[in-house]
């Protein structure tokens, strides 16, 4: 670009205007040829990524698409028969969007593909990526690592409920006899101790038989995951005020 | 009639085409893809749209002027396509045979303004009132410009009659009129007379050399006279939504569209006809090669008719991407800078152009 | 017998009459002008039927082009200003009718008294006019009528101007 407006004179915004209308047209005109390339489906891995100035920007997505890399965050998937109920996925998802329903199993129901044996069955293993943040950390304390994010991205739905995936495979039946089973081991476990309590009162003393339910009320009944986080904050940040 | 019902027909089908073009090019200028899912590369967008507004309601807002506000689209689409009466197609068609062509064409389309100030008023929308103010104050004003750089060809020529001019301009005018009177550039002293070479050379922008810049002024004022871009104000979509047609839907919205591309065309038509040549041919007779015989056609036959009818539409069409391509190229002036161009610029250079034909008749010729 | 050119010029009449009566009936003033409109149309309609057809495309640029435009645009500027809308009333009903008439009068004496009713019943149709109507008028501007011809344009420079100075002042006490 010359002197900017030559000066302001007349004649000099005349010349200004049409040297930059021309280049203005030049421009456009420059892209109308270029349309006939298409975009290069190469990924944002690609060493070429951000050369590419041609063309048509435009993905027609449905019948093409960008593909994504390898390390991109987008649906969580859970490999259910690798999953060991641990979890610590619920746990640490700061969005609790993962909603986990353990039912410990009697005995040992098989191995992972690394080996780590399962112990409880997962009655209910939903995943709702509506409320998900594709933070990553589910993923990242999984201890047999089930739980990863795959590369399908396209799950919209009509219905936000679709948005829940259940992950879990076990059928009502399924779940209401591992119950039933728990129970039962459970009664008898109970029964094992009353007997032993009994058993001890006899030869001890009758006065602490009342307390003889006593083992089996203390004994650490599966909780699912402490949900007092949140009492907990707004307290802290009442002290913050307070101070 | 040859002439109403071709133009009829074509208006409708260049409309489908232009909006096609104008997406298709402003899409490629930006590199997008345009319409792509109806048809052929989205070649029936434009059919199915049409489709989709013929069907749609009318809708009147609840303190609209009722009868203002339905007749508009009517007045603004008939004032424009009435131009179309005058407009020559070949050497045998010469629509309306008035004497005083050129000056129709002018008058008639100012009746749009009509038009467009009713649908303003009419829907009795901010943004509809807002827009048919700008619309007037920019046809008004850029009114005399065009009209200026018309008077230059009217001078030049000594006519008013569209057909005159085209005739003028076509290889048929010495065994018509038995005048060998075409020289070069206007220029009598340098001898060639470019009456039997045809084509190119005898379009008025090159017999007379200073209405190169009284086309340009044509073309610019043509694009304020059709509220294009960058003169597109009364529309501006960021400021006022759609101008004065904001209120409009159904058939009238589409009627107010097509007249929008029919101005548009309408001005092509004339730029071509008072400056690019008209129905002639652009390729001059060179020496054995008699290109512009071979590409005209014999007076009176079918044959000249076809080929005036694919040259004139040949030009206009190419004036019609000009326009699309310099929409989507320039930004929209601000309504000062509007006025500064139209009144400081535009119009004393036509004046100027005036004077040298003036001149330049007199003198050289 | 009717022939096509008689139907066009009465119905052309007939629009241009009841459009005028639309005018002075009609009390909303916007309707009023683009009643104003229709009745010019009619009127160069008119023009163009009795041959003049330079006349005729005039009256179209200058009057429904430019002047109503004007007058619209300052309906549209002054309406509602203060909230709401003009309304026309018809005042000075006896003494308008009686200028009217003498108008009318006016014009009918003129008519039947000027040489050109004898020149116009004469014409045939059959006769081609002398020269070209838009030439001629051309020469003699520029020739016979030259000085009313500069003395409309030093009128209109000076209207300009005075326009000009008027709208110039008023910006400056704003």
């Amino acid at each position: 670009m010359k002197r900017k407006g030559a000066n302001n004179t007349y004649f000099g915004n005349i010349t200004e205007a049409f040297d930059t209308l021309i280049t203005g047209l030049k421009t456009t005109w420059k892209h109308i040829p270029l349309a006939r390339k298409k975009r290069s489906l190469e990924n944002v891995d690609s060493e070429k990524y951000f050369e590419k100035q041609e063309g048509l920007f435009t993905v027609q997505y449905p019948r093409f698409e960008m593909p994504v890399p390898e390390k991109g965050r987008y649906q969580l998937h859970n490999e259910i028969e690798d999953c060991i109920v641990c979890d610590k996925c619920a746990k640490v998802c700061p969005v609790d969007c993962i909603d986990i329903e353990p039912v410990k199993a009697t005995e040992e129901i098989g191995k992972t593909s690394d080996g780590t044996p399962k112990r409880i069955h997962a009655a209910k293993f939903d995943i709702d990526m509506a409320k998900c943040c594709f933070c990553g950390l589910c993923t990242t304390v999984c201890p047999t690592e089930c739980l990863t994010m795959s590369q399908d991205y396209d799950y919209s739905t009509f219905d936000i409920t679709d948005h829940n995936f259940p992950f879990s495979k076990m059928t009502e039946k399924e779940i209401s006899d591992a119950k039933a089973d728990l129970e039962k081991a459970m009664e008898e476990k109970a029964a094992m101790a009353r007997e032993k309590a009994e058993s001890r009162a006899t030869s001890e003393s009758s006065e602490k038989s009342a307390d003889s339910t006593k083992p089996k009320a203390a004994k650490p009944k599966f909780i699912p995951r402490p949900m007092k986080k949140k009492k907990e904050g707004n307290n802290d940040d009442n002290k913050k005020e307070d101070k | 009639m040859i002439s109403f019902l071709f133009f009829l027909g074509f208006l409708v089908f260049y409309g489908l085409i232009a909006i096609y073009a104008e997406r298709k090019i402003s899409a490629f200028i930006q590199d997008r893809y345009g319409p792509m899912e109806v048809g052929y590369k989205g070649l029936l967008q434009t059919f199915a749209d049409i489709l989709k507004l013929l069907q749609k309601e009318h809708i009147f807002t609840f303190a609209a002027d009722k009868p203002l506000f339905a007749i508009a689209p009517t007045i603004i689409f008939v004032a424009m396509f009435a131009a179309f009466a005058v407009i020559p197609l070949s050497v045998n068609i010469t629509g309306s045979t008035v004497a005083t062509g050129v000056y129709y064409a002018i008058a008639i389309v100012s009746l749009d303004i009509l038009g467009i100030l009713m649908a303003g008023w009419g829907s009795n929308n901010k943004y509809a009132i807002i827009g048919a103010y700008r619309s007037v104050a920019q046809i008004v004003s850029y009114e005399i410009p065009l009209g200026l750089a018309v008077l230059g060809v009217i001078m030049m020529s000594g006519t008013l009659d569209l057909q005159e001019i085209s005739m003028q301009q076509s290889i048929f005018y010495e065994s018509a009129t038995k005048n060998t009177e075409s020289y070069l550039f206007g220029l009598k002293f340098l001898g060639i007379n470019v009456g039997k070479y045809g084509g190119i050379l005898s379009w008025n922008i090159f017999r007379m050399p200073p209405l190169i810049i009284g086309f340009v002024i044509f073309f610019i004022t043509s694009l304020a006279e059709s509220n294009r871009a960058p003169f597109d104000l009364p529309e501006a979509e960021s400021e006022l939504i759609a101008g004065f047609h904001t209120e409009y839907s159904g058939f009238r919205f589409a009627i107010i569209m097509l007249a929008e591309y029919g101005v548009m065309l309408l001005t092509s038509f004339l730029a071509v006809v008072l400056f690019l040549g008209s129905w002639s041919t652009p390729l001059p007779n060179i020496g054995a090669l008699k290109l512009a015989e071979w590409t005209s056609g014999t007076p009176g036959s079918i044959s000249a008719d076809l080929w005036g009818i694919f040259w004139l539409c040949l030009k206009a069409m190419t004036l019609v991407l000009c326009q699309i391509w310099i929409r989507w190229t320039f930004p929209r002036l601000r309504v000062d800078q509007l006025m500064n161009l139209g009144w400081k610029y535009l119009t004393p250079a036509a004046l100027i152009i005036i004077f040298i034909v003036g001149l330049w008749k007199l003198a050289l010729l | 017998m009717l022939d096509a050119g008689t139907i066009a010029v009465y119905s052309f009449a007939v629009i241009t009459v009841i459009s005028a009566l639309f005018v002075l009936i009609t009390r909303h003033i916007l309707h009023a002008a683009f009643g104003l409109l229709v009745c010019l149309l009619g009127i160069a309609g008119l023009y163009l039927l009795a041959g003049a057809e330079f006349l005729g495309v005039t009256q179209l640029l200058v009057y429904a082009g430019g002047i109503l435009v004007l007058i619209i645009f300052g309906i549209m500027l002054t309406n509602r200003a203060d909230g709401k809308t003009i309304k026309a009333g018809n005042h000075r009903v006896i003494p308008g009718i009686l200028a009217g008439l003498a108008i009318f009068l006016l014009f009918t004496q003129i008519y039947s008294q000027s040489s050109f009713r004898d020149s116009l019943r004469s014409t045939d149709n059959n006769i081609p006019l002398m020269g070209h109507p838009v030439e001629s008028l051309g020469v003699e501007i520029m020739t016979r009528y030259l000085l009313p011809f500069e003395l409309i344009a030093v009128i209109l420079l000076v209207i300009l101007v005075g326009s000009l100075f008027i709208s110039k002042k008023e910006n400056d006490t704003n």
